[in-house]
């Protein structure tokens, strides 16, 4: 289940990003690349205290994602939504290539926050994993703030309903560009390092498909539509390939591809999730 | 310009008939228990404050929406459910309100496109470039020009269709429209955006379409355009009719006065 | 405008005329063609000084070319996106091969197979069409991802990760093409093929009907094109160029394995017809010849410059970065890819220059 957290952050970043921009950010998976990656030289190459390499990390993240808007999107913004796929997609390649270059093994370990298990009822519990829930949570709650309590929030949340309009009426849409990139990158930062045992440079692809059919499932555009489906997707993960190996004989390699089916199904049958009203652009 | 030839009701033949149509998003109805009839050779226009529903009437008619209710008889079928391209090779073609041209494509190509319905070649046969379809070719050019003649626009086939001004644009979409031999053709605000002279020419050419045989509605705001050419007037105002009748009656009816309070109707 | 009977017609074009008329309009055709007929005559001296088997890689280019311009027909043309084409390429790839390996099918017959396979499947999954921007691109990748997926899993099918080996070589009916050269040969007439069936398509009837529908779907239902139908129709027909390309890879090969058919590949398919340029055709040879060359280049540069800082070497490493940069300074600053900037230079257009990636409708 903490998968499923992981998928909810990134869910949440690609919904962000929508939100403002209307751009689906084909490196968001990137982000968490990053996230893992950097986790690991801050904690173990450089041997930062824990709580300082959150901070660290996130940081980190939330600049690359605000230089990913500048160069890649900024100048793009008049183009129309297949030259944004194909420039996120190159950015994706880019990150990619550049994790694989400075950190070349294949898994990189970042030491648990705090050690040891919790016995609750029931199950023992890894703290680990209550980490993992807990960030989660606190996230979830400070986007939630965010975007319903404070202006600026507000604003971002007005440029992904009518984006001509809210410039109109004074809100810096370019900048909101910004904020939502730096926030998607931090928050892709975060599920990077929350899924950290297992950070690699070709986590990227992985987890940007997961996160936005997660998205897609709750509902693209709507925060606790992130919540629902990434959950919702864990659970799928956890339950699924056990199904198909024992009623279907099947092994398990085909884990991988269920994101993308019920990514595509989802698309093809309720494009709007769970929660969402989102817009699909279908007809 | 010619007085439209008079034309008696025993004369007429009904081409189309809506019946109680019908069409709600989300609550609000955008058209409300509509039925009219439209008669063969006649110039039939549809006005009504902005929002009255002519548009999305129009939307029903050519099978982008289905309505909530009603039918629409068209050759002795309902065309309810019907796709737009099916209704487009039945016989109804239509203009838009935004320009929706092609405009990366040339002008002649433009019309070569609305000349597809009535043409055949698949891929293959392209592919191959067996004679079948070169003939075609030859023919869909020269059709094409034919309906380029008709709009005044010939002396620009070759230009890109964006590049040209905006009132060409208009009359292009007209050829493109035409192109598609209908029997009825809907325009949607053709005359806006243009100047006097160009609305007068508009006109001429409304009057060429109808001597081909060819029944137009005419949703439009300009009122002298309306009042001069049209032979019969339908009034909506909130999705509903309000009013119909020939042009002078329409004209005095004090409901449609009330509803275009402050709007010149000469 | 009276009508001319046909005898009139066919005297007046007459035959010399009309030669030269074709000549004319498809000199870039005859230029191409010219180009690769004469290429192995000046390019196997020179290819051992210059460190990169010249004959080898345009082999491959042809082969590319031909997916790639089903997929520029798809992009450029109708509009629409596919990050998945890798799938169809590998569809065809297993199909030609398993066919030959496994059951013993003549090379000619596989292949033609390969085609009606990836087409088969191309129809399969055509419901997708119905998405549109984003949304369509996901869901390609998802297709890819699957088609990888599948690759690797059906063991008993394709056998995993093994891969399928002893691939036999190309061969029509009555004649084994064993030699370089030969493939080299029979790929390029393939491709030459290809692209003029894809030219003749373009200028006609369906090719206006498609761009159409890549402007205005709304507008082309009006003007009686069935959007849908013509959507499926063009998938199909990329996804089958795609499988006659992946089955001429798996011979020219000899060997497949699931990771030559990775979400990379649709990228780099994507990239081609990107960088190439989306509203020619030729976009695709040329999309096709800069991304596979490129790398050759690279990795021969220690050769000619002789001392080379130690990272141009390691260019494996690299090959992604330079990839994603392709993609973005593509994207930013000639989004309509070569072919247009170079055909914009030696025509002058009464038009003005309009970018493919803005957004449609009068502005």
């Amino acid at each position: 289940m903490a998968n499923g957290c992981v998928y909810v952050l990134v869910a949440m970043g690609f919904n962000i990003i929508y939100n403002s921009t209307g751009i689906i950010n084909f490196a968001q998976g990137e982000f968490s690349m990053f996230g893992g990656l950097l986790a690991f030289t801050f904690a173990v190459s450089l041997g930062v205290p824990l709580p300082l390499v959150i901070i660290l990390t996130l940081l980190t993240c939330a600049v690359i994602g605000g230089v990913t808007e500048r160069l890649v999107i900024y100048p793009l913004r008049r183009a129309g939504v297949l030259a944004a796929i194909i420039a996120t997609i190159g950015a994706s390649i880019l990150y990619k290539s550049l994790g694989r270059l400075f950190w070349p093994k294949e898994a990189y370990k970042v030491p648990d926050f705090t050690a040891g298990n919790l016995p609750m009822p029931g199950a023992t519990v890894s703290s680990q994993f209550l980490w993992a829930i807990g960030l989660t949570a606190l996230s979830v709650f400070l986007a939630w703030l965010f975007f319903n309590r404070t202006r600026t929030g507000k604003a971002m949340r007005a440029c992904s309903v009518n984006r001509q309009a809210a410039s109109l009426v004074g809100i810096n849409v370019s900048h909101m560009s910004l904020y939502a990139f730096v926030i998607a990158g931090a928050l892709g930062g975060l599920a990077g390092f929350i899924n950290a045992p297992y950070a690699k440079y070709s986590i990227g692809l992985f987890l940007g498909i997961k996160g936005f059919t997660a998205s897609v499932v709750g509902g693209l555009g709507n925060t606790f539509g992130a919540v629902a489906g990434g959950l919702v997707l864990g659970l799928l993960e956890e339950l699924i390939p056990g199904f198909l190996t024992v009623v279907l004989g099947v092994s398990s390699g085909f884990k991988e591809a269920i994101a993308a089916i019920v990514l595509i199904l989802v698309l093809l049958w309720r494009p709007q999730g769970i929660l969402g009203k989102g817009v699909v652009e279908k007809v | 310009m010619t007085a439209p030839p008079a034309t008696t009701e025993e004369m007429k033949t009904t081409l189309l008939s809506a019946r109680d149509l019908t069409k709600k998003f989300g609550g609000l109805a955008a058209v409300k228990d509509v039925s009219f009839d439209l008669g063969q050779g006649v110039i039939k226009a549809i006005i009504g404050p902005n929002g009255a529903g002519k548009t999305t009437l129009y939307d029903l008619l050519t099978g982008i929406y289905e309505p909530d209710a009603g039918s629409v008889i068209f050759s002795e079928k309902d065309i309810i459910g019907l796709s737009p391209h099916e209704i487009t090779s039945l016989g109804i073609a239509r203009t838009f309100q935004t320009i929706q041209l092609f405009p990366n494509m040339t002008v002649i190509e433009n019309v070569m496109v609305g000349l597809h319905h009535r043409t055949g070649s698949g891929m293959l046969k392209a592919a191959f470039k067996l004679p079948g379809e070169r003939r075609e070719e030859t023919w869909i050019m020269r059709e094409a020009s034919r309906y380029l003649d008709i709009v005044g626009l010939e002396m620009q086939s070759k230009s890109l269709a964006g590049a040209l001004p905006f009132g060409q644009q208009r009359m292009l979409e007209v050829a493109r429209a035409l192109a598609t031999n209908p029997t009825i053709i809907l325009l949607d605000e053709p005359a806006s955006g243009l100047n006097v002279y160009e609305t007068r020419e508009l006109g001429e050419i409304i009057y060429r379409i109808r001597d081909m045989g060819v029944t137009v509605i005419l949703v439009e705001h300009d009122m002298g355009l309306v009042m001069r050419i049209s032979d019969e007037v339908l009034v909506l105002d909130y999705g509903e009719i309000l009013a119909e009748g020939t042009p002078a009656e329409v004209r005095n009816d004090p409901k449609v006065i009330e509803a275009y309070l402050g709007t010149e109707l000469d | 405008m009276a009508e001319k009977s046909k005898a009139e017609t066919r005297k007046e074009e007459g035959l010399g005329s009309r030669f030269l008329a074709l000549v004319v309009r498809n000199k870039i055709l005859l230029i191409l063609a010219f180009f690769i007929a004469i290429m192995p005559v000046w390019a196997d001296p020179i290819s051992k000084p210059l460190g990169i088997d010249l004959v080898y890689v345009m082999r491959l280019v042809g082969v590319f070319t031909i997916v790639a311009v089903g997929l520029n027909l798809l992009m450029g043309y109708a509009g629409q996106i596919s990050l998945g084409h890798g799938a169809f390429f590998g569809v065809g790839a297993y199909t030609s091969a398993l066919l030959t390996v496994k059951a013993g099918f003549p090379v000619w017959f596989a292949l033609i197979l390969s085609i009606v396979v990836a087409a088969i499947v191309g129809l399969l999954v055509a419901p997708i069409l119905r998405l549109k921007g984003h949304y369509l691109a996901m869901a390609t990748l998802g297709l890819g991802i699957i088609a990888f997926v599948f690759f690797r899993e059906l063991v008993w099918l394709t056998n995993g990760n093994d891969g399928v080996r002893g691939i036999p070589e190309l061969a029509l009916p009555g004649l084994n093409i064993t030699t370089r050269k030969g493939e080299y040969f029979f790929v390029w007439i393939l491709a030459l093929l290809v692209l003029i069936l894809c030219g003749n398509i373009v200028r006609s009837r369906q090719g206006r009907a498609i761009k159409a529908l890549h402007h205005s779907e709304v507008a082309a239902e009006a003007m009686g094109i069935n959007v849908s139908w013509h959507k499926i129709k063009i998938f199909m027909f990329s996804a089958a160029l795609g499988g006659l390309a992946g089955g001429v890879f798996a011979h020219l090969q000899g060997y497949i394995d699931p990771g030559s058919f990775s979400i990379m590949l649709s990228i780099e398919l994507v990239t081609m017809v990107v960088v190439g340029g989306m509203e020619s055709i030729w976009g695709a040879v040329a999309g096709a010849g800069v991304i596979l060359f490129i790398p050759e280049i690279i990795e021969a540069l220690p050769k000619w410059l002789g001392d080379v800082p130690r990272w141009v070497e390691r260019y494996s490493l690299y090959e992604g970065i330079l990839f994603g940069l392709i993609l973005i300074l593509t994207m930013i600053f000639m989004p309509s890819g070569i072919t247009k900037g170079l055909s914009d230079m030696t025509r002058f257009r009464r038009s003005p220059f309009v970018n493919p990636f803005r957004k449609k409708g009068v502005e």
